[in-house]
C-alpha cells in the first residue's frame, strides 16, 4: 500500500529532519506562520481494499478542496522626516512607504489631515488607495538562497499574489527586488527570484512575504497667521479594503515648518565717502555722510515689493545722486549701480528718501539682501 | 477471478458474463469538507459545522470520509489512507474513528503506529540519537482500517486539521 498523492516537499525526505522542523513550527506562534490567500488546499483520500478471496481491489480516492482566504492585516507606514517650506513656495513633498504584511494581495485606502498651528488650514493631496501584492514562504527560505519559493495562487496571471517582476517585497525585514516569478500549478507552488540572495537570517514556513511601495503626498504652505512661521501637522493613515479593515496611522507625524518671509534692516554710516561703514561715528558739519541700509530677507522664501522709507532727521539736507543700490552685501559704495531720483522707484521728497524699484530688484530671495546708499550733509 | 489469454472471442464473452455474475465488492469514498462558524447548530451549539469552500489560516477544517461497499460481497481489509494537506497541521486527538482501526504516520506513509505509539528520531547536540513520542502536529497521515465491510454497508471516519 502506498499513499497516491504527492509527498508533500515541505516534509523533507529525512524523518529526523522533517520532526525537527516540525518540532520548530509548533513552537513558534500560529499567527506568525501562514498560507498565503488563494492557496488551493486540496485533501484526497485513499481506499485500498481486497474482495473476500483476499485479492486487491483498484483503489478508490475522494479530494476535496478549499481556497485559503486573505487575512487582512494592517500596512506599517514610515514617517517622513520633519521639513521646511515657504509660505507660497512649492508644496512640501512626503515620500512614504507602506509594506504589506497579510498573506496575500490587498487594496489600502490613504487618507491624510494636516493639522494647521499659527497657519491657514490645507487639504494634503495623496493616492486614493495603494494596491500590495502578499503571500507566505511555502519552503523555509536560508541565507544566501537566490529564491524563495510560495504557494501556488491558482491563476495564470504574470503575478503570483499581486508580485510581480520589479516589485520590492520585505521577507523576515530586508526588502528585495523580484527579478522573476515562475508557477508551477502541479506542484502548487511559485518561484519567486530575487536580485539579491537572503541574507540576515533564515526564514520559517509560513513567514509572511509582502510588498513594499512608495507613495507621495504633497501638502501646501497654508498662510502664516502670526509670527515668522507656523507648522502643519501631517498624519497619514493606511486602512485595508478588506473587513474588518485593519488601519496603520504613522508613528510619527510628520511636521512641516512654513515659513512666512521676514526681512530685517540695518542702517550703518560712513564718514569717509562710503569707504568705512559703522553703526556710529563723529563727524564736523559740512561733512557728507553715506548711509547703507540693509534689507536681509531671512526666510527660505522670497520676500517681494521690498521697499525703503528713510525719514532724513534735522540738521542733514540729502545730496542728489548719491543714491545707489545693490543686490549683495558685500558690495562697496563706489562699486554699488546709481540711482536717479525720480526713476527706478527711487524718490526724494523733503527729507524723505524712498526706494520701492518693485519687479525683480524688490524680489530678495530667502537669504538675500537689497542695500541701499545715500548721501546727506550734515548742516 | 483470474483471467487469462483468450483466443477465441465467443469464449471471452462468455467468461465475462461470468465474470459478472460473480460477487464482488465495490467501495465507494466521499470527502466532506466542513467549517466551523459561528452561529448556533441545530442541535442548539454556539457554532455550527458547515461545507467549506474556503477557509482562513487559523481554520479548524474537518474531513469527514464517507465509505460504504455497493457491491455484493464483503470488502475485506479496507484500509482508508489520507495524507494531511500541505499547508494544514492535525489536530490532537481529532481522528474520528467510529470503532475502526486508527494509526498515524510521521514520515511520509513509510511507518504507522496508533498515536501513543508513534516516535521520531531526534539527533541530539552530541551526535547521540533519542526516540521520542511523535506529536500530533507532525502527523503526516492518517489511516483507517476496516477488517470487513460488508455488502450493502457503510461508514465514515473523520480527522480535523488547522489550516496554517
Amino acid at each position: 500500500m502506498k499513499p497516491s498523492t504527492v509527498l508533500d516537499p515541505s516534509r523533507a525526505p529525512s524523518r529526523v529532519a522533517a520532526f525537527i522542523l516540525g518540532a520548530l513550527a509548533l513552537t513558534a506562534t500560529s499567527a506568525v506562520a501562514s498560507t498565503a490567500a488563494n492557496t488551493v488546499i486540496t485533501n484526497t483520500a485513499t481506499v485500498n481494499y481486497n474482495d473476500a478471496g483476499g485479492a486487491a481491489q483498484a483503489a478508490v480516492t475522494a479530494s476535496a478542496a478549499v481556497t485559503v482566504t486573505l487575512v487582512p492585516s494592517a500596512a506599517p507606514l514610515s514617517s517622513p522626516p520633519v521639513q521646511t517650506i515657504a509660505q507660497g513656495g512649492p508644496a512640501a513633498t512626503l515620500t512614504y512607504t507602506i509594506t504589506g504584511t497579510a498573506n496575500g494581495p490587498d487594496t489600502y485606502n490613504l487618507s491624510s489631515t494636516a493639522t494647521p498651528a499659527n497657519v491657514s488650514a490645507v487639504t494634503p493631496t495623496l493616492p486614493a488607495n495603494i494596491t500590495l501584492g502578499g503571500t507566505t514562504l511555502a519552503v523555509a527560505a536560508n541565507v544566501g538562497d537566490p529564491s524563495i519559493t510560495v504557494p501556488y495562487d491558482n491563476n495564470g496571471l504574470a503575478t503570483i499574489n499581486g508580485i510581480g517582476i520589479g516589485s520590492v517585497i520585505v521577507v523576515g525585514g530586508n526588502p528585495y527586488t523580484v527579478s522573476s516569478v515562475t508557477k508551477n500549478a502541479a506542484a502548487n507552488t511559485a518561484t519567486i527570484t530575487l536580485t539579491g540572495a537572503i541574507a540576515g537570517a533564515g526564514q520559517a514556513i509560513g513567514t509572511v512575504v509582502g510588498e513594499r511601495k512608495t507613495f507621495t503626498e504633497t501638502v501646501p504652505s497654508g498662510t502664516v497667521t502670526s509670527g515668522s512661521s507656523g507648522t502643519q501637522t501631517v498624519s497619514t493613515t493606511a486602512t485595508s479594503t478588506t473587513a474588518p479593515g485593519p488601519a496603520t496611522t504613522q508613528t510619527t507625524p510628520t511636521v512641516i515648518t512654513v515659513q512666512r518671509p521676514t526681512v530685517t534692516v540695518t542702517k550703518l554710516v560712513s564718514v569717509d565717502g562710503g569707504a568705512t561703514f559703522n553703526a556710529s561715528a563723529t563727524a564736523a558739519p559740512g561733512v557728507v555722510l553715506i548711509y547703507k541700509i540693509t534689507a536681509t530677507n531671512g526666510a527660505a522664501t522670497s520676500a517681494t515689493s521690498v521697499a525703503f522709507t528713510d525719514v532724513l532727521p534735522a540738521y542733514l539736507t540729502y545730496q542728489v545722486i548719491t543714491g545707489r543700490f545693490a543686490t549683495s552685501a558685500a558690495t562697496t559704495y563706489a562699486g554699488a549701480t546709481a540711482l536717479t531720483e525720480g526713476s527706478g522707484g527711487y524718490t526724494v521728497s523733503g527729507s524723505t528718501v524712498t526706494y520701492n524699484p518693485g519687479g525683480a530688484t524688490g524680489t530678495v530671495a530667502g537669504g538675500g539682501v537689497l542695500v541701499l546708499f545715500f548721501g546727506a550733509k550734515i548742516n | 477471478m483470474p483471467v487469462s489469454i483468450l483466443l477465441n472471442s465467443a469464449l471471452a464473452a462468455t467468461l465475462a458474463i461470468a465474470g459478472a455474475a460473480q460477487a464482488k465488492p465495490r467501495v465507494v469514498v466521499s470527502i466532506q469538507q466542513l467549517k466551523e462558524v459561528a452561529g448556533p447548530s441545530p442541535s442548539g451549539k454556539p457554532t455550527s459545522w458547515v461545507p467549506a469552500a474556503n477557509a482562513s489560516p487559523g481554520d479548524v477544517l474537518e474531513y469527514v470520509l464517507h465509505y460504504s461497499n455497493q457491491g455484493d460481497e464483503a470488502a475485506k481489509n479496507a484500509v482508508i489512507e489520507d495524507p494531511i494537506p500541505k499547508g494544514t497541521t492535525f489536530v490532537a486527538a481529532s481522528g474520528a474513528d467510529a470503532g475502526v482501526e486508527i494509526t498515524f504516520s510521521n514520515d511520509n506513509g513509510k511507518t504507522w503506529a496508533p498515536a501513543v505509539k508513534l516516535t521520531y528520531e531526534v539527533k541530539l547536540p552530541g551526535g547521540a540519537v533519542e526516540r521520542r513520542v511523535a506529536t500530533p502536529s507532525g502527523y503526516t497521515h492518517v489511516r483507517w482500517t476496516v477488517s470487513s465491510v460488508p455488502a450493502g454497508a457503510s461508514g465514515q471516519v473523520s480527522f480535523r486539521v488547522r489550516v496554517n
